[in-house]
């Protein structure tokens, strides 16, 4: 009996039509390398404390862009002074260019003094800085899934310091651009 | 089987895309720069000549700065010296201010 049911369904396979259609789907799916980010932040600014101005004569005072010390070989100077820091920090990145731009002189309401800068860079904040001629700096780091830190230290000279100048503070703005790929 | 091919094709296409569009992150800080000048200190008191009417003189004074008090100054407003201002001790912390 079973083998009976079993062949007459098997025989409606043969004589029923079966009816069927196909269709896809397409997925995709786009994959991209991280994007490197970097940002770059002032640690510090560039102060060179308290000048006395020379009774005659010009003067002049630095701030060593390597060391962050300072020195004048004429002038009476006092208060604290620090070099300009900035630090650049990124991830996913691959190479950078970091360039600066330094003010030609230091201003106070319509009195000038003459500001020649320099800068240098070191890969911890606290290591050995190196000079960097021009203005702009080149550095490479590890790439995708990666992180650094690179730091930037200012300083410069001041110069033509005269009895005749303002008493008061002079400022200036060094701007620094970094671009990370 | 189809699909999957097209699959691959997609996401090895948008892989090389992405890799030849490298995002570029800019970034840009202002870094202050400041010196601060002040006159020069005074030296108010110079030494005083002992030929300058010694007689009236009872000791020497000895140079000073601002904010410093002058020390043995014995003799104010005494005359016939260069040094008449500077023995007054009044003008002297007035010119050092």
């Amino acid at each position: 009996m079973r083998l009976a049911i079993l062949f007459f369904v098997l025989s409606l396979g043969w004589t029923m039509p079966i009816f069927g259609q196909s269709s896809s789907v397409t997925a995709t799916l786009s994959l991209s390398a991280p994007s490197p980010t970097c940002t770059i932040t002032t640690v510090s600014n560039l102060n060179y404390g308290t000048v006395e101005k020379p009774g005659s004569g010009t003067g002049s005072v630095v701030i060593h862009a390597q060391t962050g010390t300072r020195s004048s070989s004429t002038l009476s100077v006092s208060g604290s002074a620090s070099a300009g820091q900035t630090r650049l920090s990124g991830t996913n990145v691959a190479s950078y260019n970091v360039s600066r731009s330094f003010p030609a002189t230091l201003n106070n309401s319509g009195s000038s003094l003459a500001y020649s800068g320099a800068w240098s860079q070191a890969a911890t904040s606290g290591g050995t800085y190196t000079l960097i001629r021009g203005a702009a700096y080149s550095g490479t780091a590890g790439g995708a899934g990666t992180s650094f830190n690179h730091f930037f230290r200012f300083g410069g000279t001041v110069s033509g310091i005269t009895l005749s100048k303002s008493n008061g503070t002079y400022t200036g703005t060094i701007t620094t651009t970094a671009a990370c790929n | 089987m189809k699909g999957i091919l097209l699959v691959i094709l997609a996401a090895s296409a948008a892989d090389a895309q992405a890799v030849c569009q490298a995002t570029v992150s800019r970034q840009t800080v202002s870094t202050q720069v400041q010196i601060k000048l002040r006159v020069p200190q005074a030296m108010c008191a110079p030494w005083i000549e002992e030929d300058v009417d010694s007689s009236a003189v009872s000791g020497l004074a000895r140079p000073f700065r601002e904010g410093q008090t002058p020390e043995r100054l014995m003799l104010f407003g005494q005359t016939a010296s260069d040094h008449t201002v500077c023995l007054n001790v009044s003008k002297c912390l007035t010119a050092c201010l």
